[in-house]
């Protein structure tokens, strides 16, 4: 491995001509060239350390190593809305703390929330299962969609409680943690690419002088990018963003887009916001109205996202991922019939879409079309995606669409492809499957497993408590749909079973309190509106 | 993620170890043959120039037309009419530091030959280079060449002339360069990531028509006019290629999907390989085309495709992708027929780091292919008569001719576990087996009824080892060395000397055997020692207790773990000389070894005789008689409590000696001042009398219980002096060559006086004489305290008064009072124990009414054990509680009396009052006086007459193991 500042220039340069002879005549930067082109990273970078150590003051090389670094550490973060612990403590950035159903990721379902709502439809609850922090499932798992953002409910109050709570049990799968602020994750991952860098760090941000660079545009764009995604220092990068912007007579979109992102790593989310708008009005890219429209979201203004993405599709017509963001923002929000919509215009331009066709098969899964959703999920698998998820997914369609000898194969593979992450939930699926031919002991055994795997799942402890009620034991059952409620305080399920056993036992302060609980997180379930008012009545008759 | 693979139809692998790029392929039909066929132009950096020509599917040898080795790299190949004069399409070949233009003619149909035209030496390190009529192509048609050098330095050349060469300003790394017909300009993308675009025209006036040697001056702007771009567009990032597409409008971006959504599979009919901007020049290329087909900048970039206006410089569509693309070539879709609108643009072919090839058509994705390589370059070509091949080629030097078929990917769907033959029996074994696991191990097998689950849990309790105890109790005391004494008399060294100072000590041996699979680990026992008696270690643990198949019988045991516990006793005098109960009890937990759940197993013994009396002269009177009578021969006393004599005091075994022509014995308890018990023995027909001063000490003469388990053939009520005569008959029956038994056969133990019902009575008035006297005296107490408390409270307001008062005697009073709480508190604990003694003395006189009742009466063994219950004789020291001893015998005969004993159903209906303090004890005499007479009169107060044998021996068995359900 080359070290361009522990050999001396010639030992550098001998060992360069040692490792790959150049042929004929051939420049070692056009070859860098060739190969960053080619994406072979490490080699590029070895022939330019060998081409720096032999004239430190190469500016060729130095670009071509610095962009290379950048391609290899590269990380598309327009889709990533993961949030720290700290991010959701500290969250000072929303706009109203009890926000109007409908305008807020916070209280994602308005219809379903409402109590006086007619509750059918894919968004409720009852037809649609919500994530762990209440959203309603969709067919895609990206980071951050199992947690629901906490900006516009602080500490104290139920909602960042539960924020909170959902940011400590981490994204979701058993065994991963979660950093404890956002910008915590990109030190970490900015260290972890120095680290993987022979002979320390390439450029030493904090002792470059950013405003010359800032008046060089052709070495500041590669700086910039090199300090937001290789050293992951936004600060330095804020800097010189801001030297060059002025540099450029604040007209160049690209490094007010750049200024927004580095905003938005700093957590500065109205100053990205504005950056971000106003690159925008230089230069109309998708790339900044995603991440403008990013910003909004982490914002808690869907609203505002929603319309800009309309706004932007509308004159971006080959771009589907505008499409996407917004039917992901529509899925989130509980609107998932005008998500579909969206989700079937991306198919009409990208075929191939993974996400697009997944959340079709959930939605048509999820409105009793199991023979529909079987063709997605078979397509997705003839596209090669084998995950233990999509096994489940085409047993579970296979299963409901009548097709039983086909169900349990499918999840047979799914249990064989499923790592300590997916495993619960396939276990959790094939207790449904076992359920749903009346064995109730292999139901029982298959919920156990799951909740060995994880225990915090809270469908899993109430299924189980719902069978061990069925077999009599109700001191176990009410053990189980304890650890339900406090696993999972979305799952409505699990309040109303504990709601109704205490009713029957005669507890109506528990009970009371049980009901109350699942209605709030299902707002126009029937019978546990009914069961509300059986108390009520019961209540005030004492 | 692509639903279908590519089909190779033709593929050779070029050289060994030789490296490729993005430009070192050239499709054109560069020998100008007359059928037009491409051909494949491959050059490495290595220096091989190669030409095939795919006739078919499958390579051969003779697809091979030319390999010749060029000195130098190979950047980089473009065809294009170089040279005048009718010789048609040249190759332009890029060395770094030469551009050579050669030409080939095919030598037969097996090979070509090559020639050189003409060779440009390059003054600067070439990049690459771009080819095209620049400002017009003048008269002649031909291409020209500008080469783009390391240095920024764009060189021109037309033909076998160097026009002019121009620095490009603000130069850092050369980028892709493309050349627009239309506009007639050449566009570049720049390190600072921005796309800019030169005119040829802007070019060549920017120094004034220089020649090549003065170039360098022009890029330093010292010359008339600088070079400047004529547009520039912030990208943001760095180009892979730039090409020329032609695109329908973008207002109408479905009209591409419906016309070619045939076009997009394998047959997308292209007229010609030879690049674009070959423009009408190319062999047919554009023949069917509009005369002038608006064309735009197709930029694909690291993360997206741009589409940009060539003439302004305006972004039209953009599209992000979610791929690294590694190379892309546009080619014109089929031809529409002229009714359907406007012509559709062209498709672009993408192919990605991830090994997919892409088809966009407009807006829409028209296809997904997986490659089987990762292609650095790509072309669409006729060849072998089949339109719309796919030419890629990969960096290590694969040539693939590929087109787009409908066969899934292999491996797309992971194979099916392979079909094997599957045992049900086996399975069906297997699942039984584990239900019956989870069931036992407490899980949600349902599939068991509870029976199964019952003999289930039956099963485990059978293998769960049993903890077998044993004692083995010596008849002798300990011999203990501090006593200073003798060593004979050990114990009882201070018998004559007066006073019960001195301790008695027995050491029992406790065996401890069990008949599980392995050693039982961390037993503990509990030991606890009968009333007034102490136990040297009232807990002790045990490592391990080893394992034994079967359990030795008594006395056996020579690997069974042992333990010794030391039990003594001080003597005392009067009334608390007699104990009330000699039976010690341990108990021994532990944990199952396999399930981990806690057992336990218990034992009872009694301590031996001498432990509480020893051996002394009869006396001759005494207060309280009784008298046994039995149908056998009476043994001598002496001999039959041997083990007392033997350890008797010298004193004592003096006066034993001198009596020992009389049959008779007394038993001292306690000190030599202790209750003294005689046993007599009338010489005639086998007659004991029993007297003593002190009644309950009868008790333990006669004591009951202890020999039960023995399987004596006594009934179970005998005592000590029964025992012991059972014990001596049956070794003397079972002595060879003695007297047969006699005709009375088995020992009959009758009582003929009346049953001494007074002296208990004595005894319950005395104990709850006891029991008043302690409630009275915690009254007088509690009034005392009570008087004590407002004195110091008075006394307290005194002082703390701001005015103050005389204290009116008040401390006197106070002082008075406290002596009073004293004295009473004195007075109390004397009651107290008083209480006790006198519970210990009612216990012992229960326990003697209960065991004379049984004899004189003929009680059953169920019977006595009812009339034991009830009488309740281990009677509590309860004193000062409501309700004590009195109160719950009562309540007990009460309900003896309205239930088993009922003589008519008006007494069983009799109500019951509720327990309260009784007032005296006459109530309670006059039942327990009916309880008798009823039992007397053959009433039975256990409903059912008992079976003995097995049933009653497992239910007195020493140590049951009893799992504790947790």
């Amino acid at each position: 491995m080359l070290s361009s500042g522990a050999l001396g220039p010639a030992a550098a340069a001998g060992a360069a001509a040692a490792c790959a002879p150049l042929p004929g005549g051939l420049n070692p930067i056009w070859l860098a060239q060739s190969k960053l082109r080619r994406r072979r990273f490490d080699e590029a970078i070895e022939i330019c350390s060998a081409a720096l150590a032999a004239k430190p003051y190469d500016q060729a090389a130095w670009y071509l190593k610095a962009r290379a670094l950048t391609l290899k550490n590269w990380l598309d973060d327009s889709e990533i809305e993961e949030e720290g612990i700290g991010d959701a403590l500290l969250e000072e950035a929303g706009t109203a703390q009890v926000a109007r159903p409908g305008t807020s990721l916070a209280r994602p379902s308005g219809g379903a929330n409402a109590p006086s709502s007619s509750g059918g439809g894919s968004s409720s609850p009852a037809v649609r299962p919500v994530s762990h922090a209440g959203r309603p499932l969709t067919g895609f798992a990206r980071p951050g969609t199992s947690t629901r953002p906490g900006t516009g409910a602080r500490p104290g109050t139920t909602g960042g409680a539960a924020a909170v709570q959902a940011a400590l049990r981490g994204g979701g799968k058993p065994g991963t943690a979660r950093p404890v602020t956002s910008s915590g994750r990109f030190v970490r991952l900015g260290t972890a690419s120095l680290a993987s860098e022979p002979g320390g760090p390439f450029i030493n941000a904090g002792r470059l002088d950013l405003r010359k660079y800032a008046a060089r545009p052709n070495l500041a764009r590669v700086l910039c990018d090199y300090l937001l995604h290789v050293d992951n220092d936004a600060r330095r990068a804020l800097e010189l963003a801001a030297a060059a912007t002025q540099a450029a007579g604040f007209e160049d979109w690209w490094w007010k887009a750049r200024l927004g992102e580095a905003y938005g790593r700093l957590g500065l989310l109205r100053d990205a916001a504005q950056q971000l708008a106003s690159s925008l009005r230089n230069q109309d890219m998708v790339s900044t109205a995603l991440a403008l429209g990013r910003v909004h979201q982490r914002l808690d203004q869907p609203a505002a996202a929603l319309a800009l993405y309309a706004d932007a599709a509308a004159r971006q017509p080959w771009e589907p991922g505008l499409l996407l963001a917004a039917a992901r923002v529509k899925d989130a929000m509980g609107q998932g019939e005008e998500a579909l919509g969206l989700y079937q215009q991306v198919l009409a331009m990208d075929a191939s879409s993974v996400e697009a066709i997944a959340c079709l098969g959930a939605h048509h899964f999820y409105s009793d079309q199991p023979e529909l959703a079987l063709r997605h999920f078979r397509r997705l698998l003839q596209m090669g995606v084998a995950s233990a998820e999509l096994w489940a997914n085409v047993g579970l369609a296979c299963f409901a669409a009548g097709q039983y000898d086909l169900a349990l194969p499918a999840m047979e593979r799914a249990l064989a492809a499923a790592d300590d992450g997916a495993a619960p939930e396939v276990w959790y699926n094939v207790g449904q499957i076992a359920t749903g031919i009346g064995d109730t002991s292999w139901a029982a055994q298959c919920f156990r497993l799951a909740v060995s795997l994880d225990p915090t799942h809270a469908e899993a402890w109430n299924n189980l408590a719902v069978l061990e009620a069925r077999r009599g034991s109700e001191a176990r059952a009410r053990a189980y749909l304890r650890t339900a409620r406090a696993a999972g305080p979305g799952a409505y399920e699990a309040h109303f079973n504990a709601a109704l056993l205490a009713w029957r036992r005669g507890e109506l302060q528990e009970a009371w309190g049980a009901v109350n609980a699942g209605l709030a997180a299902f707002g126009a379930h029937p019978e546990g509106l009914e069961l509300r008012r059986l108390i009520r009545a019961q209540l005030t008759a004492l | 993620m692509s639903l279908f693979g590519s089909r190779e139809w033709w593929a050779v692998r070029l050289g060994d170890r030789e490296e490729f790029d993005q430009r070192s392929l050239c499709v054109a039909n560069i020998d100008n043959d007359p059928s037009g066929e491409a051909k494949l132009v491959t050059g490495s950096l290595q220096g091989m120039l190669r030409v095939h020509q795919p006739r078919g599917r499958e390579h051969k040898v003779e697809d091979c037309l030319l390999e010749a080795e060029l000195k130098g790299a190979i950047l980089q190949l473009e065809a294009g009419r170089f040279a005048g004069g009718g010789r048609g399409l040249c190759l332009a070949v890029l060395f770094p530091r030469k551009l050579a233009v050669l030409r080939f003619e095919a030598v037969g149909s097996s090979y070509l030959q090559v020639t050189r035209l003409y060779e440009h030496a390059l003054e600067r390190t070439a990049a690459n280079m771009v080819i095209g009529a620049f400002g017009g192509g003048g008269s002649s048609g031909l291409d020209s060449i500008c080469v783009q050098s390391y240095d920024g330095q764009l060189a021109f050349f037309e033909g076998e002339t160097a026009t002019f060469a121009r620095f490009l300003p603000n130069f850092l790394v050369p980028g892709p360069l493309c050349y627009c017909p239309s506009t007639d300009s050449l566009v570049t993308c720049n390190a600072a990531l921005e796309l800019e675009s030169y005119r040829y025209g802007a070019l060549a006036a920017a120094a004034g028509g220089r020649e090549l040697g003065d170039a360098a001056s022009a890029g330093g702007g010292v010359g008339a006019k600088r070079v400047a771009p004529e547009w520039r567009l912030i990208l943001g990032e760095a180009a892979v290629d730039i090409c020329l597409l032609r695109v329908t409008p973008p207002q109408l971006p479905s009209a591409a999907a419906g016309g070619g959504s045939g076009g997009g599979g394998s047959a997308a009919p292209t007229s010609a390989g030879s690049r674009r901007n070959l423009g009408t020049a190319a062999a047919g290329a554009a023949a069917g085309r509009p005369a002038a087909p608006r064309q735009e900048l197709l930029v694909v970039c690291e993360h997206s495709l741009f589409v940009v206006a060539a003439a302004a410089g305006q972004l039209l569509l953009q599209r992000r992708l979610e791929y690294h693309p590694a190379c892309c070539w546009p080619y014109p879709a089929p031809a529409a027929p002229p009714a359907a609108g406007p012509p559709p643009g062209d498709n672009l072919l993408v192919a990605t780091h991830t090994r997919a090839l892409l088809v966009y058509q407009g807006a829409a994705l028209a296809w997904a292919a997986r490659l089987e390589l990762q292609p650095v370059a790509l072309r669409v070509a006729t060849l072998g008569g089949v339109e719309g091949m796919i030419v890629a080629l990969d960096d290590s030097g694969r040539l693939s001719v590929f087109y787009l078929g409908t066969d899934p990917p292999s491996h797309a769907v992971a194979p099916a576990c392979e079909a094997r033959q599957l045992d049900y029996g086996a399975m069906d074994e297997e699942h039984r087996r584990l239900l019956a696991q989870i069931e036992a191990a407490g899980g949600a097998g349902a599939g068991l009824d509870s029976a199964a689950a019952a003999a289930v849990a039956a099963a485990a309790a059978a293998s769960a080892t049993r903890l077998v105890l044993k004692a083995q109790v010596p008849s002798r005391l300990d011999a203990l060395t501090s006593e200073g004494g003798g060593l004979g008399g050990g114990g009882l060294g201070g018998g004559s000397g007066g006073g019960g100072g001195t301790t008695r000590q027995v050491t029992v041996r406790l065996l401890l055997a069990h008949a599980g699979n392995e050693p039982l680990k961390d037993v503990h026992l509990g030991v606890a020692a009968p009333e007034s008696a102490a136990v040297s270690d009232p807990s002790l643990a045990l490592d391990s207790v080893p394992s034994v198949d079967s359990v030795p019988p008594a006395g056996g045991g020579g690997e069974a773990a042992s333990v010794r516990l030391a039990f003594s006793w001080e003597p005392r005098d009067g009334g608390e000389a007699v104990p009330a109960s000699n039976l010690a009890r341990v108990v021994a937990t532990w944990r199952q070894p396999g399930s981990d759940e806690p057992c336990s197993s218990s034992l009872e013994f009694a301590l031996p005789l001498a432990l509480f009396c020893s051996a002394a002269a009869p006396a001759k009177t005494a207060e309280f008689k009784l008298t046994l009578d039995t149908n056998r021969e009476p043994p001598h006393m002496q001999l039959l409590f041997h083990d007392l004599v033997a350890q008797a005091s010298p004193a004592q075994a003096e006066a034993l000696a001198r009596i020992s022509g009389a049959n008779a014995l007394g038993l001292q308890f306690g000190g030599s001042s202790g209750p003294l018990v005689s046993i007599l023995v009338s010489k005639a027909g086998g007659r004991y009398r029993l007297q003593t001063d002190f009644f309950p000490a009868l008790w333990l003469a006669t004591q009951a219980g202890a020999c039960i388990r023995r399987g004596s053939c006594l009934p179970q009520h005998c005592w000590e002096l029964m025992q012991r005569l059972a014990a001596h008959y049956r070794a003397a029956d079972s002595k060879p060559g003695a007297a047969p038994p006699p005709a009375e056969g088995q020992l009959v133990v009758s009582l003929q006086e009346p049953l001494p019902l007074q002296d208990v009575y004595d005894l319950i008035e005395a104990h709850f004489a006891a029991r008043a006297a302690d409630r009275a005296l915690a009254a007088r107490l509690e009034d005392g305290a009570q008087q004590f408390r407002s004195v110091q409270k008075r006394l307290l307001v005194r002082y703390k008064d701001k005015t103050p008062a005389p204290l009116a005697e008040l401390d006197t009073l106070m002082g008075e009072s406290y002596d009073q709480i004293i004295s009473l508190a004195d007075e109390r604990e004397s009651a107290q124990s008083a209480a006790r003694s006198a519970a210990r003395a009612l216990s012992g006189g229960l326990r003697l009414l209960v065991q004379l009742a049984a004899v004189k009466l003929g009680l059953g063994k169920a019977d006595a054990a009812a009339l034991r219950e009830a009488l309740h004789p281990e009677v509590l020291e309860d004193a000062g509680a409501e309700i004590g001893w009195e109160e719950e015998a009562e309540a007990s005969l009460t309900h003896l009396l309205r239930t088993s004993l009922a003589r008519s159903s008006k007494e069983s209906a009799v109500a019951l009052a509720p327990l309260a303090a009784a007032k005296d004890t006459a109530r309670l005499q006059k039942h327990l006086a009916l309880v008798l007479e009823r039992l007397a009169k053959g009433m039975h107060l256990a409903a059912p007459p008992e079976g003995a044998g097995p049933s009653a021996a497992a239910a007195a068995a020493s140590a049951a193991v009893t799992p504790e359900q947790g």
